[in-house]
């Protein structure tokens, strides 16, 4: 009985129901927290948006659905179900029970629920109808699509107050445009708790500015508040990337100086023990600046000497290449090396698998001088540009901050290798193995000396090559050739009286735009008299509070200065 | 099959030769039937001159049965139930010699069981539940089938002796005589006062009646019609954690564990005669009133308020109704 195929089409039948059912109720409870939700972001405590709080209604009906769909259907319960909506008095539910056993009436009892059931359909006994859970998820959905309308329709407010949250919308689809590879950081883990938490506050305030749900002022100082923040991480950032550079360099000096040493004890070539200790003791009394231009010197000399052996060499190269070489030899004489240590760099100088080692120094060398440039570049960026400053376009900003960021992970790992001495050893010898096999050519030899901007962030500030978060995106930039900006945001610290607390108190001055983005095409002082006009009006009705009305007629006199 | 058939032909049979005596009271006539298929005694209570006796003189023709009649009254002793023994001459001299009393019948009619004092309403205790009479340290097998039918009058409280708890529980119905409506009061009327009075015929054995009770204990009864029969019995207890909130209310004690074994047997009987192989909810609702009412002690609350043990026995099938919902839900 239990396994009957009738019974398993009712089987079918209740799992569908339940799952309508399922739905409907996934529904309600999806459409009751967007009701909250709807409430929340309304009290400005809780952002949502239409997509959103139809993703969680969604989400919550089709875990209805599923649920009710993949709900166990025992055969007990479907038996005795059939029987009180069939009215079959029980004889259903005795049946399965006894569907094994050999009672004296149970094969008839098993024959009588057969033919019972068979004139039974399951849609009519379990029927998909609408009901209370339907009806509650409509009301809920209703409800809280009321209520997100209302705290967010743009229906109900004045011209103005319209063209005032256009403009925020504006501003918040621009921070959301620098936001997103933030996200995009964040959730590959590549951003620091700071930096996340600078990501958090530019996405509330975009936030807020869709929803108009803040004071533009208000806005303003938020923003200039978050990009010297930004600004303060990207120095952290700058200055951790100058500390592996560092870390690299040292490690290169020291392993440049140690495959002297160990190439000369393998093979002194004609110096004596006493020669070499002298020259191993010079050595050690060298600063590592003066080693590499010494070794550099050498090689130089080495390679013009090489060239001079050439017997097709003009004239004029040959008096060329000899001025070169004795201004060589001369910066050479002039570093004063011992004459063991002389000796010891002519040996080595002959040595090809020096040779070796000197070229992959020269190409380290190089590889850091091109990231320093790129550094350089990266600091230009966030800062106000130069007088001179070649100009970037977006997609060379672009370009460089990605390079950066990627030198910036490699030199951040490699500083991580050599971070102990065994670490660095093992890390050179692969280095250098690498470089006997040839594999030296491409990538910068997977070193990666590099720093990293990493942020992404805007940098707010006169003459930021279109990256300002508030203000309007002019794609102007400005070289600073007198030009200054309009809208500077930078914050000064100026002493006054706190309004609560009698005494000393910080408070940000923010001298930027007067509305919510676009620069005025008006020079201020044609509108000064008139705006001073007003807040003199305003502080005669008594609008301004008596302990501001000092502050704001110091502002005033300030910008008539 | 063909035994569910038989049972119900053969329960037929006799319903209509008990029709020809008496006229109406057709749930009367079937609750004694029931309880004589499921082997269990019956209280019936009703004003004088309903035909309570008529009712059981008629069964015990139709069954051709042993039949026995006590009129209960105060002075009536246990003895003058059970029998004794007598001193009697025999070939061998006098010796002690055990008179069978009225008990000793297939059918017994306690007429009047409430004028008897607790004392003689105590010596059926004993042949009631154990089928069986100890007298003077002898125990008699009473012979099967042994069937009590007590009347009682509910009108005439002078001079009774209400059955104690323990006696009431062992009747597995009681059954509430009702008067007669006036077409079946014409059609008695009409009967009895004419040229001769129809006489049911015997048309079971005992041997048959021996075959159903064997019949209605094969019916099957599922776990959810089991659990609904136990939970109506909880229902009626006052401080049960099933208990309904009438039972809190009203009762003093509820219905003992006899009270499920009568549901749930008395429930193979209507399934039986409903043609069924099994026994459903319906039929122990239908049960519920004979098998509960005689089995649960009121307070003087439920005096108060003219609640009767009917009327508590429909609030514990409501309440337990309640809680007995579709286990798929949908």
């Amino acid at each position: 009985m239990n396994s009957s195929p009738i019974l398993k089409s009712f089987s079918r039948r209740v799992r569908l129901v339940r799952a309508w059912v399922g739905l409907s109720i996934g529904l309600s409870v999806g459409a009751l927290l967007a009701v909250v939700w709807a409430g929340l972001d309304w009290a400005n405590i809780l952002y949502a948006e239409w997509s959103s709080l139809g993703w969680l209604v969604g989400s919550c009906g089709l875990i209805g659905l599923l649920v009710g769909a993949f709900r166990g259907v025992s055969a007990t319960a479907l038996a005795d179900s059939i029987d009180r909506r069939a009215r079959l008095e029980n004889r259903l539910s005795t049946a399965a029970e006894r569907s094994s056993t050999s009672g004296a009436f149970d094969d008839a009892l098993r024959q009588d629920a057969t033919d019972h059931l068979k004139g039974l359909k399951p849609a009519k006994l379990y029927p998909i109808r609408l009901g209370k859970w339907h009806a509650g998820a409509a009301l809920f959905s209703i409800l809280a699509a009321s209520i997100f309308l209302l705290g967010n329709t743009p229906l109900l407010l004045g011209k103005d107050a319209k063209a005032t949250r256009a403009k925020m919308q504006e501003q918040a689809a621009k921070i959301d445009h620098v936001l997103k590879p933030m996200e995009e950081e964040a959730k590959k883990g590549e951003l620091n708790p700071a930096e996340k938490k600078l990501a958090e506050d530019l996405k509330k305030l975009s936030q807020d500015l869709k929803k108009a749900r803040i004071d533009p002022e208000k806005a303003l100082q938020r923003q200039n508040e978050l990009n010297k923040e930004a600004q303060k991480l990207q120095d952290e950032r700058f200055q951790k990337a100058d500390q592996s550079m560092q870390t690299a360099q040292q490690a290169f000096d020291k392993m440049q100086k140690e495959k002297l040493e160990q190439r000369m004890d393998m093979d002194p070539k004609g110096m004596t023990g006493a020669e070499m200790e002298q020259a191993k003791l010079d050595l050690s009394k060298m600063s590592p600046q003066d080693l590499r231009k010494a070794l550099d010197l050498e090689r130089k000399i080495n390679d013009i000497k090489q060239q001079l052996k050439d017997p097709n060499l003009s004239k004029e190269a040959q008096d060329a290449l000899k001025h070169k070489l004795d201004e060589l030899s001369k910066m050479l004489a002039n570093m004063h090396l011992s004459p063991a240590v002389q000796k010891m760099f002519d040996r080595m100088m002959q040595d090809p698998l020096w040779k070796e080692i000197q070229d992959a120094m020269m190409e380290l060398q190089k590889k850091k001088e091109e990231l320093q440039k790129l550094l350089d570049t990266s600091k230009k960026m966030g800062k106000q540009n130069q007088p001179g400053q070649p100009e970037l376009t977006k997609e060379q900003q672009e370009a460089i901050r990605k390079a950066i960021e990627q030198q910036m992970k490699e030199l951040e790992q490699m500083a991580k290798d050599l971070s102990s001495d065994k670490a660095m050893h093992e890390y050179l010898e692969r280095l250098l193995q690498a470089l006997k096999n040839g594999r030296m050519g491409g990538q910068g030899m997977g070193l990666g000396l590099g720093i990293g901007l990493g942020m992404g962030l805007p940098q707010q500030g006169a003459g930021a090559p279109s990256r300002d978060l508030f203000f309007a995106n002019t794609g102007k930039i400005f070289k600073g050739k007198g030009e200054k900006s309009r809208g500077t945001t930078e914050m000064s610290t100026i002493r006054g009286q706190s309004r609560d607390v009698p005494g000393q108190n910080a408070y940000i001055e923010m001298r930027g735009p007067s509305t919510t983005g676009l620069r005025s095409s008006i020079p201020y002082q044609k509108v000064l008299p008139s705006y001073k006009h007003k807040a003199d009006e305003a502080m005669n009705r008594q609008e301004i509070p008596p302990e501001h009305q000092k502050r704001v007629k110091k502002y005033f006199e300030s910008l008539g200065q | 099959m063909q035994e569910a058939e038989w049972f119900k032909s053969t329960f037929d049979s006799i319903r209509r030769e008990i029709g020809k005596a008496i006229v109406g009271q057709d749930d009367v006539v079937e609750g004694v039937l029931i309880g004589l298929a499921a082997n269990g005694h019956i209280l019936l209570e009703g004003q004088p001159g309903l035909g309570k006796t008529m009712l059981v003189r008629s069964l015990s023709k139709a069954l051709s049965l042993d039949f026995s009649r006590i009129q209960f009254t105060p002075d009536m002793m246990p003895a003058d139930v059970t029998g004794t023994n007598v001193l009697a001459q025999g070939d061998g001299g006098r010796a002690f010699e055990f008179r069978r009393g009225p008990v000793f019948a297939h059918i017994l009619l306690a007429d009047e069981i409430n004028r008897a004092t607790p004392k003689t309403q105590s010596a059926l205790l004993e042949a009631m539940q154990e089928r069986s009479v100890t007298v003077g340290g002898k125990k008699h097998i009473l012979d099967e089938p042994f069937l009590v039918m007590a009347t009682q009058n509910p009108i005439e409280q002078e001079g009774t002796y209400p059955l104690p708890e323990a006696q009431l529980d062992r009747f597995f119905f009681k059954l509430l005589v009702p008067f007669p409506t006036k077409q079946e009061l014409s059609d008695i009327v009409t009967r009895t006062t004419g040229a001769a009075d129809a006489e049911p015929e015997p048309v079971v054995d005992r041997d048959a009646i021996l075959k159903m009770r064997q019949v209605v204990r094969e019916v099957p009864v599922a776990e959810p019609v089991l659990d609904y029969g136990l939970s109506l019995v909880i229902a009626t207890q006052p401080d049960n954690e099933g208990s309904s909130s009438a039972a809190r209310r009203y009762v003093r004690y509820g219905a003992s564990p006899r009270a499920a074994q009568t549901l749930i047997t008395a429930g193979k009987v209507m399934a039986l005669l409903a043609g069924r192989f099994n026994v459903s909810k319906e039929d122990l609702k239908r049960a519920a009133k004979p098998a509960l009412r005689h089995r649960i002690g009121l307070n003087f609350e439920a005096e108060a308020d003219g609640i009767t043990p009917d009327r508590l026995v429909d609030e514990v099938i409501k309440f337990v109704e309640t809680g007995d919902r579709d286990p798929i839900g949908v």
